[in-house]
């Protein structure tokens, strides 16, 4: 689905605001997609190409648009698309998502492999205090033109398409259509070393005391699933 | 009390039922207490070790059924998380 968004890049020298809007909202994000709070796109900006790219955005209508934590740094990440543009998303708008050790790792790793990256636990920037809950991001890598080797993947980088999830959100849309979810108690954990520290998800979170009471279930069992160059496990 | 007293011929109690009859059988069975004791026993082993293949055959079952649950989750999460990239 992310890689919709890498060859609308593709096809497109430059793909415009509007045109990101659109694409996304052909998605249906929020009825095919529940637990994905946005679609985005992140550009790649070196220091040298700042202040012209400040300027540019501000002169699309985001007057007091900054590249968010502020400070100078070789280059940037900065979130210039991210759909639905709600005042949640909002929040999201200029972070460099770089910055931030966790969100960092999947974005290097998507950007040296080519392929989809997924992060580890986050607390998203459209978090707020009420039902708060643990995030992760997918990545994929737009490049200029088709890199052959690390050092170009590199080069060639020009941004990021990601899209941002609630994991308790997201596992139980998954799980909704499967009566059979409900018979156990499951919990997710990032990784494959279950910890409270680690856990995404759980259907009955009111039965998490310890991680050894988990394990001392009758009947209990651990998966461990991989996707996006990233493990998670099912216990 | 040992040997155990017949059941009284009354027509109005247990004496035409099966489980008089039973009885009796039973007590004219056992009029040495050591034959009593090894079938008590005998009985007694034999019900744990029914209810004990009962209770091993009952938890396969539920852990094979557990096991294809996760798994069709774990089947679930990873086709959608690879649908979202």
């Amino acid at each position: 689905m992310l890689r919709g968004g890498v060859g609308l890049f593709a096809a497109n020298n430059h793909v415009t605001r509007g045109q990101w809007q659109r694409y996304v909202q052909g998605l249906q994000l929020s009825t095919d997609y529940p637990g994905m709070l946005g679609y985005g796109y992140a550009t790649l900006i070196h220091h040298d190409q700042k202040a012209r790219h400040v300027a540019a955005l501000r002169a699309e209508g985001f007057s007091d648009y900054e590249i968010n934590p502020p400070g100078d740094r070789p280059y940037y990440t900065s979130i210039i698309y991210l759909e639905p543009f709600n005042s949640r998303n909002q929040r999201a708008f200029g972070f460099d998502m770089f910055t931030e050790t966790t969100r960092r790792a999947a974005m290097e790793d998507a950007r040296d492999s080519g392929e989809a990256s997924l992060s580890g636990p986050v607390t998203l920037v459209q978090e707020n205090a009420s039902d708060l809950q643990p995030g992760f991001l997918i990545y994929l890598p737009v490049y200029q033109q088709a890199p052959h080797s690390l050092s170009e993947r590199r080069e060639y980088l020009l941004g990021y398409v990601y899209g941002p999830f609630r994991a308790q959100d997201m596992i139980q849309s998954i799980l909704r259509h499967d009566p059979k979810a409900t018979l156990i108690d499951l919990e997710i954990f990032d990784g494959e070393a279950p910890s409270v520290a680690t856990l995404l998800y759980d259907n009955h979170p009111e039965k998490l005391e310890t991680v050894a009471a988990v394990r001392s279930a009758r009947f209990s069992r651990q998966e461990v699933l991989s996707a996006a160059h990233h493990s998670w496990t099912l216990h | 009390m040992w040997p155990l007293p017949p059941i009284q011929h009354n027509p109005s109690t247990l004496e035409h039922t099966v489980l008089a009859r039973l009885f009796n059988q039973w007590r004219k069975l056992v009029q040495h207490p050591a034959t009593a004791w090894v079938i008590f026993f005998l009985i007694a082993a034999l019900t744990a070790l029914g209810g004990a293949s009962s209770l091993q055959h009952r938890d396969t079952v539920a852990t094979q059924q557990f096991a294809v649950i996760s798994s069709q989750i774990k089947a679930a999460i990873q086709q959608n998380l690879q649908e979202y990239t």
